[in-house]
Order: structure tokens, then sequence, then C-alpha cells
């Protein structure tokens, strides 16, 4: 037929065409959007204060400033920052003075920002407090919380398990734990651990790490689980309850320490100490939204991942974490 | 905070301001006295019954409306003499005739008056169909002339109207394009009757336009309800060369497309996944070829395209947002014909005739692109420079079959199948010696559809038709790696391959009853069970590398059975005021999990003048299967998955109020709809924050995603010019979409990433010649809402910042407008025509956003710091192309 007379030129006209219309993509600059500088906070109230010696920046305050996502300043951290937490009727029950920039591992390499509780603020369950941040140049800011009930860990153990050749050298034990919960509510919590040596003291390398060496760890997803520090950015898992029914349940799991590392006093490790911590809900939104913030920070077949907060009219939280011990041993 | 009454405020406000511009007749007046009480003086009391009305109507500038069969026009009057008002004349003149009148407007319409007691009937049914194809032709008006008793012909061409039995009834048939068919028969025993309709001209063919085919918008009570003819849909500016249905449904009101290029429907702040398509009956899962740039749909083997946005009546169900109903072309019954056209990336070619001449016939129509098969030979070559051997491509075609079967004069059958499919393919080879690498991978997607439908006409009043569907949308991405290498003397193999895939598949049997027992009433009722069968994901991977051998298989599937029933009745309350009411009962039943979901359907209409009708609607839906989607662009890898015990099936109500008037200006005609709704959606699904969109499994879903509410309302606005040279429309549509997930922004509402405040299309098409058309549409649109980071934090325990995306998709694009032209020449032969199209899309280059990213500063070998922006893409400026139809 007349029509389908196609000869090699009309061939070679659609490639050529064909390419062109692929290759037209094109872009151009885009306004940033707008942003204004706002607080930028964190702190987690607790029923005990933290010691700085054990825990280094864990228990202070951080605040900082925000700025455009195309600002190149570096530190955005304000050590000019004025911040009180009031109880319920008022009363300003806690205060906070700057920490000099610290400069070792522990303590943030030398950014600014942080602040130290000077009153040590034992804070209790089913108080409420509000803590009000004011940084010059920025809109004041306030978070609030009221403190959870603790929990009460029912029994712990150390089941110790064969070494792994993928964690040398490193201690194998099976950890696990009973908790009592209350059905009727929906809980929050996060468990930790450490080792401490025979007076019950801390020291310098001595964590607890979940074993994500080993194949058979069975690691529930949405469980609970080990964390190894509140501080930690790449292993946090806050757990909420609403998958356990009942009075009382028990998580498990595979854990690596380092049992005969003794410090230069030749103080060495005796006990695993366990902290269940009941947390605010504010608290767990904010530690998951922070987990997959920072895993999927690169990741681009990832939704966007806001990081959770409820402080008023800035960033970050204000949280609240009510602790419970538990020492086991070592096997 | 967003409240139900800060939504239903603003679209009461919004109504109010669009009533005001329309300009409702009569608004604000007091009411004009009835002509009929007008007081006139015959000057001829004497003369004959047509006499006394041209008199009336010259003295009173009324109009009279009757037919010849019922009013005697020579038969002689007396009237007492002197003044009289117009009504006391009429009831003088008619009542003794048994005839009764109504005055709609200036207009006195004259009827037999309805017997006293109730009177026999008789009931005319049979098929309307094209006299030269033998094609059913579907929404065809069938009318008794002077009662304003009437119907319209179903999906499969029939007709049914009951009638009060008389010596004799005459029917006009009635369809755009065709000549009109005039039929007198005896009234006096059930008819059964077939109407052939011969085309009227090429001209008036081709000057159909959108919702023209059905009943007069004025006169239906149906909503949101669009009929898209496909001569329209063929005559629009095309993308590459390809006609696409799905892109010329997207200029509707109401209706969005996602983004550049996208051929999804977005239909009043629903998303994709909420509409039903189904292709003669049957659903299709994807509608998209090449990541939505084209529809799998080949405009060439589909005969009729009906879309409904709102008011759905019970016979559907299963979505929230929409039904798209296409069926496919029957085969020509009476010739051997076909037609094709050679297009920049694809060609395609339809068949159709009979199989034995008015008994069977087929249809067969095949779509491939080829823009893998030309660049085949330079892709091999550059393979080859780089010492392999190999080859890689992309393509997809459909393939559309029909078989048509009169097995008697009141049973028929339909074979119906779809098929198409996308392929993405590589293959490499390097080859040393004895030892070599090989890799072949292939990602694909598609859909196959087949329907098996009997029609069968029970009684003359009473029809049938029994569906039994399978349909299935597949997703396979395989990839198997090979090599063989020395280590010292020793020759090893290593291998490796996997194969993921998920699909959808469902089978279904339904039966749909159509009963007319009088012209009141038209009822439909039926029930459908459907059988899915999902497997959201499943992975089988084996390797043997090292001498070590491994191996996964996930195959798990999920099983969810869906019922329903349902029952309508069109139901003419009085001249002015008609409804459809209807209840549907749909259930589906999961793991042993039971979702129950009553749904009351009810639309009405009421004709405030011959010209002018307020509509009303309501209706309740439910969706027991959600898609998992990621927020950028559709992906094949977007997953089917179903309600479950912890993912609740999605819910919405739709409640839609409107107005439609027939206007005529400069002796054209026009037609001109507004139409308001409000939608409450609940139980809609999305990502988690953070979620991660790829390697989903049937475990692993129900972690990633969250539940939410979703809250749509606007208003439309459409006007149609339905005939002349010139024809096309205007639509507009103002309206908001909204979400809210306790698990997503924090709690607080935000805008759905389609979210468009305001859409416009203008189209026009404009015969220039009878050979020559040409026809532009334009297009405008609110940007497209996404999340942008806008700042960045820290919070002291990490060496990196935190950024600050602000609330979720707060930021918007720029505003989307494009104008696309077309000039298609027609070119007779000896043995058919030939059309000639040259199209320009994107006719003035518009760069429109398709999707923005971050693009990190960094220091160029100088020390010059290149700060960070954000960059938009856009990826077509003007697209010139040219394509070659042909039909014989």
């Amino acid at each position: 037929m007349n029509l389908l007379r196609l000869n090699h030129g009309f061939l070679l006209l659609l490639t050529v065409i064909g390419g062109l219309v692929t290759g037209c993509e094109t872009s151009v600059n885009v306004p940033a959007p707008a942003h204004t500088p706002s607080v930028s906070l964190q702190y987690l109230l607790r029923n005990e204060p933290m010691v700085d010696q054990y825990s280094g920046s864990e228990g202070w305050l951080y605040v900082g400033a925000s700025q455009g996502v195309f600002s190149l300043q570096d530190d955005l951290g304000r050590d000019d920052a004025t911040v009180t937490i009031v109880d319920q009727t008022g009363q300003t029950i806690e205060e906070f003075q700057p920490v000099a920039p610290p400069t070792s591992p522990y303590y943030g390499l030398g950014r600014r920002g942080f602040y130290r509780p000077e009153r040590k603020l034992r804070a209790q369950p089913g108080q409420t407090y509000t803590l009000r941040a004011r940084v010059p140049g920025l809109e004041p800011v306030e978070g609030k919380l009221t403190m959870p009930f603790p929990t009460v860990v029912e029994s712990a153990s150390l089941t110790p398990l064969p070494s792994s050749t993928r964690a040398p050298g490193r201690t194998r034990a099976r950890l696990s734990v009973t908790i009592q919960d209350n059905a009727a509510t929906t809980d929050y919590y996060m468990a930790t651990a450490r080792l401490l040596d025979a007076q019950g003291n801390y020291g310098p390398f001595w964590g607890v790490d979940p074993d994500f060496t080993s194949p058979d760890n069975p690691i529930k997803v949405g469980g609970l689980q080990l964390t190894t520090s509140f501080s930690d950015d790449a292993n946090i898992f806050p757990y909420a309850d609403t998958d356990v029914n009942g009075q009382r349940f028990t998580f498990a799991s595979n854990v690596l320490y380092d049992k005969d590392k003794c410090d230069r006093n030749q103080r060495c490790p005796a006990y695993m100490e366990v902290t269940i911590s009941t947390l605010t809900q504010d608290a767990y939104r904010f530690l998951l939204s922070k987990r997959r913030y920072l895993d999927n920070k690169e990741n681009p077949f990832t939704e966007p991942a806001p990081v959770y907060s409820n402080i008023q009219s800035g960033f970050g939280v204000f949280g609240g974490a009510h602790n419970v011990t538990y020492r086991i041993p070592l096997p | 905070m967003f409240t139900t009454t800060n939504a239903v405020g603003r679209l009461v406000c919004f109504v109010f301001l669009l009533g005001c511009w329309a300009s409702f007749p009569g608004l604000g007046q007091a009411p004009p006295a009835s002509p009929l009480a007008r007081t006139i003086r015959l000057n001829n009391p004497t003369g004959t019954l047509g006499s006394v009305l041209a008199e009336i109507s010259q003295q009173t500038g009324l109009s009279f409306g009757y037919s010849n069969d019922v009013v005697a026009a020579a038969a002689p009057v007396r009237i007492p003499a002197g003044p009289q008002t117009v009504k006391s004349i009429l009831d003088a003149v008619l009542s003794a005739r048994g005839l009764s009148y109504t005055l709609l407007d200036q207009q006195i319409i004259i009827r037999k008056k309805p017997a006293a007691t109730k009177s026999k009937t008789i009931t005319f049914s049979g098929y309307v169909r094209d006299a030269a194809t033998g094609e059913n032709l579907i929404g065809v008006t069938v009318v008794q002339p002077g009662t304003g008793l009437g119907t319209a012909t179903n999906t499969y061409g029939f007709y049914s109207l009951t009638l009060p039995a008389a010596d004799t009834v005459r029917l006009l048939v009635s369809y755009l394009g065709y000549q009109q068919a005039q039929w007198t028969a005896s009234g006096t025993g059930n008819v059964r009757h077939d109407f052939g309709l011969p085309v009227a001209t090429n001209e008036l063919a081709a000057v159909e336009v959108v919702g023209s085919r059905e009943e007069k918008i004025v006169q239906s009570t149906r909503m949101g309800t669009i009929n898209v003819p496909i001569t329209q849909i063929k005559s629009l500016p095309r993308l590459f060369g390809e006609t696409d249905v799905l892109k010329v449904l997207q200029l509707l009101p109401g209706v969005q497309s996602g983004s550049e290029g996208q051929s999804g429907l977005y239909v009043r702040g629903g998303s994709p996944d909420q509409n039903l398509i189904l292709l003669d009956g049957a659903p299709v899962y994807n509608a998209a070829h090449l990541f939505g740039f084209f529809s799998v749909f080949n405009a060439d083997a589909i005969n009729n395209v009906d879309l409904i946005k709102g008011g759905f009546p019970a016979r559907y169900g299963g979505r929230l947002s929409s039904v798209l109903d296409i069926s496919m072309k029957e085969g020509n019954m009476q010739k051997f014909h076909g037609e094709g056209a050679i297009g920049l990336v694809a060609s395609k070619l339809t068949l159709e005739g009979p199989i034995k001449k008015d008994v069977a016939s087929f249809i067969v129509s095949g779509r491939r692109t080829y823009i893998d098969i030309l660049a085949r030979p330079i892709i091999k070559a550059q393979l080859r420079s780089e010492g392999e051997e190999g080859s890689l491509g992309y393509y997809f075609y459909d393939l559309n079959g029909k078989l048509n079967w009169k097995v008697s004069p009141r049973d028929r059958l339909y074979l119906s199948a779809y098929t198409g499919q996308d392929a993405f393919y590589s293959n490499s080879r390097r080859e040393a010696g004895e030892t070599f690498d090989q890799s072949s991978s292939e990602l694909g997607w598609g859909n196959l559809t087949a329907a098996l439908r009997w029609n069968r006409i029970i009684n003359d009043r009473l029809f049938v038709n029994t569906h039994f569907t399978y349909s299935q949308y597949q997703l396979d991405v395989g990839v198997d790696q090979s090599s063989r290498y020395r280590v010292n003397d020793e020759l090893r193999s290593d291998r490796f391959s996997l194969s993921y895939l998920s699909n959808i598949r469902d089978l279904s049997l339904k039966s749909d009853f159509e009963y007319a027992p009088n012209p009141n009433h038209y009822i439909r009722f039926g029930g459908q069970f459907i059988r899915h069968v999902f497997r959201p994901g499943a992975l089988q991977s084996n390797d043997n590398i090292g001498g070590v051998s491994s191996q996964i298989n996930t195959v798990n599937r999920q099983l969810g059975n869906e019922a329903n029933l349902y029952l309508e009745d069109d139901y003419r309350l009085s001249e002015r005021l008609k409804v459809n009411v209807g209840l549907r009962f749909n259930s589906f039943v999961i793991a042993k999990k039971l979702y129950p979901s009553l749904e009351p359907r009810l639309a009405a209409r009421y004709l405030l003048t011959e010209d002018w009708s307020l509509k009303a609607s309501y209706a309740r839906t439910s969706q027991f299967i959600h898609l998992l989607a990621n927020s950028g662009i559709g992906l094949p890898t977007d997953l089917w998955v179903p309600a479950t015990a912890r993912i609740k099936p999605q819910q919405a109500q739709q409640f839609g109020l409107g107005a439609a008037r027939a206007l005529r200006f400069k002796g054209e005609d026009y037609e001109l709809s507004f139409e308001s709704y409000y939608k409450p959606m609940r139980n809609l699904i999305e990502y988690q924050e953070g979620a991660n969109f790829l390697g989903n499994t049937e475990t692993n879903w129900e972690d990633k995603v969250t539940s939410g509410n979703g809250w749509a309302y606007g208003g439309e606005l459409f006007l149609q010019k339905k005939s002349g040279r010139t024809t096309g429309w205007i639509g507009y549509t103002l309206a908001w979409s909204t979400r809210c997930f306790p698990e997503l922004n924090q709690g607080r509402l935000f805008p759905y990433k389609y979210d468009r405040r305001h859409d416009a299309s203008l189209v026009i098409i404009h015969k220039l010649k009878d050979n020559l058309t040409l026809s532009g549409s334009w297009v405008y649109g609110t940007g497209n809402a996404t999340t942008l980071a806008q700042g960045r934090f820290s919070l002291g325990n990490s060496q990196d910042n935190y950024q600050d995306y602000g609330g979720r998709n707060n930021y918007r694009m720029a505003a989307y407008h494009r104008l696309d032209l077309d000039l298609s020449k027609t070119k007779k032969k000896k043995w058919g025509e030939v059309v000639n199209s040259f199209s320009l899309y994107n006719a003035y280059s518009r760069r429109n956003p398709y999707y923005l990213y971050l693009k990190e500063g960094k220091v160029d070998a100088a020390g010059n710091l290149e700060e960070s922006t954000y960059k938009q893409v856009s990826l077509f400026p003007i697209i010139p192309s040219f394509s070659k139809s042909f039909r014989f």
C-alpha cells in the first residue's frame, strides 16, 4: 500500500526525532523556601539526674538556632539561652548553665549549645513540667510533659552463648528481661544495658551492644529490643506496647560485651545493669522519628522523614523517661 | 485545625458565588403572573383547533408543542365570544377532546389525558445499531413524541419502553451523528424491533462533542457523568503522535493530571487507585505505559468511554472516586474493515469484519513501540566497541481482541481480551578465551484481562447481562548473572539469579438485570462475586558463588473475597422531578475478617424550566483494596494490597449539588453545567514517614503504611458548544483536597500532593474545511504540592544537622500551563482514507515542573564555592509530532 511506503530515510528521521525528544529534559533553579530561624532544643527529663562522669552529654540540655537550608554555618549551637523548667504551680524548679565547649569525644567535639542542669531535679511520675527557653533574637519556645510511671522488672537473666567469629574477643550472651506492663494503657519503653564493677561503678568502654553480627539473633521488628544508648544515632529502638496485651511481657536479645576488659585501676566488670525506661509519648515519637531520619537521609527511595517535635514554635523535644534498673551478675 | 464545618462553610460560600455568577433566572425577583391567566379576545372564535392555537400563540407569544397524532388540528371548535383567559379557552377546546396541557416556560405542551382507570400497556424493545457496521449504539434516545415518554439504550444497545396501549404508536430514535429514525407500529401488543441507524453525514459525525450522545444534560438525573466520543478523542492534539484516551479525560473539569505527560487520573481530590477502570467490564489495574506517559487504551479498538465522577448509581461500586467504563468495539457485522496509524514512537493496526454476516464478527487490534528496534544497531555497535555483545531497550505493546456472536434473537455472546506489557531489557556478554561474564536483566509489567459476556432478553421488559471476567496485573523483575573464571589452574563458575514479582488477580462473576415495567420506572438489580488473589511481593533467589549455594523462596499470597448486591430505580416522580435511588450492599472477607458495607445512593433532577434543572446527589462508597504508592512519580512498583484486619477498607461519602442549563445562542447549541461536591474519605493509606517503598513483601507492607482521613471539596463549571463548525468546551475547577493522618505531619492537616486550587481547560475543534480540522487545547493548573527542606537545625548529639521540612506538602511548584495544537487533513483514496496529523505539544514551550531536587553545593577547582540550590526539572519543551492514520 502507498501509505506504508516507509523507506530507510523515514526510519532514520523517526530515530533522530525520538532521540531529540527524549533528550530534552531541562532544569532551572527555583528559589529556596522561606525559613524563619527558630530555637532547636533537646532535653530528656529523668527521675534521677545523670552523672556527667558516666553519661557524657547525655544528661545535658542542648539549645541551638536553626538556619536556612542552604546556610553554610557549621556550629548551630547557642550558649546564650535562658532555660528553666517550672512545675504545674508555675514555680521554677530547674535551671541550666552553659557548659564550656567540651572537647572530649564524649562531649560533642567542642560544639556550643550544651547546658548542665543546676538543681539536679528528680522528676516525679504523674507530675507535669514545662520547659521554657529564650534565645536572643529568636521567638521564645516552650515544651510540656507529664512524667510517666515506672515499670517493674520482675526478672532478668544472662545465658552464655558461644563466641562469634564476627565479634572476636567479645563475650556473647542471651539477655532475657521480664517486665510488668499495664495492659489498659499504651506505654512506651526503651531498654539499655551497661556493665558495672563489683562496687556498682561504671567504667569507660563498658557498653553492652545488641548482637547484630549473629544471623540467629531473633530481633523482632516493632518489638522491644536493646538500645545502645539514648544518645546513639544508629541503634535506637523505642517501643510502644500496642502489640502486647497482658500484665507482663518478656523481651530477649543476644548481646555482646567485654567481660574481661579491666581499667588501669584493675576494676573489672562484675554486673550487667539493665535499664528499662518508661518514656513519654513525645519522647517515643521523637526517638522513633530520629532513627527514621538518620536511617534514610541518604536514600532516594524513601519518604521524607521529618523529626518529630513537641517544642512549640521550635524544633526538638522535651521528653521524659522514668528509669528502673536491674543488675545481673555476669556469668 | 481543619474542621468539617469550615469545609462546608467554604463550600457553601463557593456555591453561592458561582451560583450568583451563573445567574439563575429570576433570582431575587417576584414571580411573574402565569401567562395562562392573561385575558385575550379571539378574533376568530369559530375556526379550527389549529387556528385557535395559532391565534393564542400570536397574541401571547406562547408556543405550543404537540404531536399531530394526538392533536387533530383541523377539528372545528367553537369558543364563546368576548374576553377570556388563555386557561379558560384551552380548557374549553382541549378537555372535550380528551387532551391535557402543561405550561413549561413559554411553551404549552399538549398531550392525551391519562386514562382514568389503569390502561393496558405495551412494551417496545430491541437493539439500536449502526446500520453500516452493526455496532451497538449506546445511549440512543428512544421516545414517543408528544408524550415526553422515552428511554435510552443501555451499554449493549438494548432498549425497553413500556407505553399505554393505542391503535398506533410512533417512536422517534435519535442519536447525534446519525440520521433520526421514525417508526410507527400497531400499539396493541408487545413489539420487538431493532433499529439500524445510518450515519448522518461525515460532517455531522465529526462535530459530535463531549456529553452529547446521551439524553440531554438538563433531563438526566446523573451528576458528574461525562461521555467522551472516540471521534472527539481522535480529533485532539497528541503527544508523540499517540492518541491517548486518558489524557483527553484530564481536560475535563474535576479530573486532574498528576504531573507532566502523565496519564494518571486524579478525580475530585482522590488518588489514582480510587478509579475503577473497566475494559468491557474487567478491571484494569495499571492503565499506564512507560511510567504514565501513555495509557494502555488503543483508541482504534474502543467504542465508548463513560466517566462517572460522582452521584454513582448503585450498580457501580468498589472505588471511591470514579468509574471509567470503556467498551471495546464489537467488530463490523457487515464488511471487512481496517484502520491503523504510523506514529513517531509506535504503530498500530486494527482489523474487523464479519465471521458470518449479521451473525458473528471479530475485531483484533495491536500496537507496539519500535524505538528499541530502531536503536538496536546503534546500541549493539556501541557495546561492541566496549568489547561486549548484547542489547538493551524498552518497548510496550497492546493487543485487543473481541468476538461477537448473535446466538439467537434473544441471546448474544461476547468474548473479549486485552493484554499489554512494558518491558525494559538488558543483555550483555563479555568473553576472553574460556572465561566469560554474562548478565541479563528485565523489568516488565502489564495487564491481562478477559471477559465472557452473555446478553439475554428474558422478555420484552427484562434484560440480563452476565459477565465472567479475569483480570491480572503483574510486575516482574529478573536478574541473571553468570561467570566463568580461572583461579590458579582451576576453572570455576558462579551463577546468581533473582526474580521478584508482585501481582493482583481477579476472577469475577456478575449478573446485571434491567427491568422496565413502565415509563416511570427503570429498575436495575444484580450482584457480583470477585475473588482477589494478592501477591504483593514474591522473591526467588538462587546463587552458587564460590561453590556455596543458597536459595530464597517467598511465594505467599493473600486471598480476598468480595461480594455485592444492588438495586436501583430511575423513577420519574413527575414531569419535573426524577430520581435515581438505589442501595448497594458490599462485603469483603479476608483471613476470616468480614467487612460489610451498606451504601445508599441517590441522584435527583428537578426541572425549573425546560432549559434549567437543579440536581443533587449522594453516594456512599467503599474500597477494599489499596495501592501502595510513593509520593514521587507513579512507578510500576506501586503495589496493590488488600484491606486486612489491621488496614481497614477505604470509605467515602460524596454530596453533590448542581445546576444544568441548555442554551441556544446565534443558532448554536450550548450546555452549561455547574456542580459542587463535598467528599469526606476515611481509612486512606500512605507510606509512613521514612518508609522505604522498595522491597515490599506480603509480610512487611503493613508495617510501612499508616491510615488517615481526607477531605475533598470544590466546584466545577463546564460550558460545551455542541454543534457547528467550531465545537469544544471550557472547564474550570476550584477545589481543595486535604489529608489528616495521626502519624504524618505530627497529626496536622496537610494538602494532598495533587491538591490543585485552580484547574482550567479550553478545548476547541474547528473544521477549516470538510477535510481539514484544526484543534487546540490549553490547560492551566495550580502547581503541585511537595515537601521540601526549608531549614536545618542541630540537636547537639549528632555530627549531622537535621532538616526542617516545614509542613508536609508545604511547597508549591510553579503553575502548570500548556497549549497543544493539531492540524489534521483527510485524504480520500480509492481504498479508503488517510489522515495526516501534525501536532505540537507544549506549543509555547512552557517549562513546566516535573520534579524538584537538591543540588548540593561544591567547591570547584579554583576554590570557588558553588552554593546549594533547588533545581526544577522540566521534561518536555515544544514537541512536534506527525502521525499518519488510515482506514479502509
